[in-house]
């Protein structure tokens, strides 16, 4: 979505997309005057233009969310200095508000499933402002060298790999604890190195940050697996063949992981808890329940990940 | 000396804009070192107490800076905790330079970058002395 903020000495030209966007960068780059306009603008001052599909506002500042309860399919902006982004319900009242939200806020907000893609920094060139993604989604699915993988996934991610490949396999247990399960693993062996990081690139922009700057000082040997998700990633496979998008899921779904994490139980017998016997090598289909109106019933599952270059990934079909 | 608390205290000042714009007092503004924060991060000229010279929005009042140097004023001008998560990364050299000239205590609730890992500050919440600010974030950061 592309939106357009605009006064004689400032402007703002953005592109988003999915539920949440996250804007940061270096003070002085004009994220607060932005949201200054947006409230000049809701007080009536029709000099600010805004163009946009859909309607682009803010709330009052000392908000709660009770305002934001009157809005529908709109583009809310909140800053920092928000009262709402205080409150011990914000996870709730944002998930539940059917708008698309564009947050200024460096803090981490943990509870927001917020795509590696969908964290800014503000650039400004005198009156002109933009946004630039912080990071970006590699997609890579070649790897080599590959001695040991880290997944932040602790039920089907990483059942996924002990499954598939014949590498070390360990859990971080959770996205937040993978730098301090790195940290233990170098100290407890001093040869730990050539690691695979496998993360959900869908939910994992407030770990990044703190993963690259260790990862940049420990100089440790690392390649990095950035699906959006295990389950989006199963979808992209066959006999589904679905690359979905944060365009196409706009404000329905949290996250991209959400979503496919969704279409894949419409589709097979999965849950998060444990990797189905379809995704794995031997399925034995017979005991599904969801055997008749599984699309596995005549696909066998092969993950297009190529770990080592001699072809670790077992080849067993 | 710098003192770096993860997370916030019940004293601890979040809402700087506010707070500055509320209690700032104009004789600060003769301070040549808040004079230079203010050109390094707002690229803004202080013409006088009252008046701000920025490129883009033209002549401004104090309260018209950035959350960023507002934080770094108070820290320099009063004993407050301030939240230094109002700040970006361009304002993270400035605490080591207000940390070399008094003791000062920041909150941080992200990633904050320094231009350098490697220097010496206090865990404000146990008193501990570190060298590296890597192995405090990794303590904290979730």
């Amino acid at each position: 979505m592309h939106i357009e903020i605009e006064s004689k000495r400032l402007k703002y030209e953005l592109d988003i997309k999915g539920k949440y966007s996250v804007i940061q960068g270096d003070s002085g780059n004009g994220k607060t005057n932005m949201c200054r306009l947006l409230q000049q603008r809701l007080t009536g001052d029709k000099t600010i233009k805004i163009q946009s599909d859909i309607p682009v506002l803010t709330i009052a500042p000392f908000d709660s969310g009770e305002g934001l309860q009157t809005i529908r399919n709109s583009i809310v902006v909140l800053d920092e200095n928000y009262k709402i982004l205080r409150e011990p319900d914000v996870a709730f009242i944002l998930r539940e508000s059917d708008n698309y939200f564009i947050i200024i806020y460096r803090k981490n907000l943990d509870f927001l499933p917020l795509c590696v893609e969908n964290l800014y920094e503000m650039q400004a060139d005198g009156r002109r402002h933009w946004i630039q993604p912080k990071y970006t989604v590699s997609g890579r699915k070649n790897f080599t060298r590959v001695r040991h993988i880290l997944v932040e996934d602790k039920v089907s991610g990483f059942e996924f790999f002990q499954e598939h490949f014949d590498v070390d396999v360990i859990s971080a247990m959770s996205k937040s604890e993978i730098v301090r399960c790195l940290k233990r693993l170098v100290e407890m062996d001093s040869e730990y190195n050539d690691v695979l990081i496998v993360y959900d690139a869908a939910a994992f922009a407030y770990q990044k940050e703190a993963l690259d700057v260790w990862l940049d000082e420990s100089k440790l040997r690392v390649q990095i697996l950035d699906w959006y998700s295990f389950e989006h990633y199963v979808l992209t496979q066959a006999p589904f063949l679905i690359n979905l998008t944060q365009e196409e899921i706009g404000k329905k779904w949290e996250s991209l992981e959400q979503a496919a994490e969704n279409q894949l139980k419409n589709r097979i017998n999965y849950h998060k808890g444990h990797l189905p016997d379809c995704l794995k090598q031997h399925s034995s289909c017979n005991a599904c329940r969801q055997i008749d109106t599984c699309e596995y019933k005549h696909h066998v599952f092969r993950p297009d990940i190529c770990i080592n270059e001699e072809g670790n990934r077992m080849e067993v079909f | 000396m710098l003192s770096i608390r993860w997370g916030t205290t019940e004293d601890t000042i979040e809402l700087v804009e506010s707070v500055f714009d509320n209690n700032y007092e104009e004789e600060w503004f003769d301070d040549p070192l808040v004079q230079e924060m203010v050109l390094d991060v707002d690229k803004s000229r202080v013409l006088s107490p009252y008046c701000i010279e920025s490129p883009v929005l033209g002549q401004i009042p104090p309260s018209g800076l950035s959350g960023g140097v507002k934080a770094l004023i108070l820290a320099l001008k009063t004993d407050w905790e301030i939240w230094a998560t109002a700040c970006g990364n361009n304002c993270a050299k400035w605490f080591l330079k207000i940390g070399e000239l008094k003791d000062l205590t920041i909150s941080i609730e992200h990633y904050f970058r320094f231009p350098e890992t490697k220097f010496d500050f206090i865990d404000a919440a146990t008193g501990e002395l570190y060298h590296s600010y890597t192995d405090f974030m990794v303590k904290y950061h979730r």
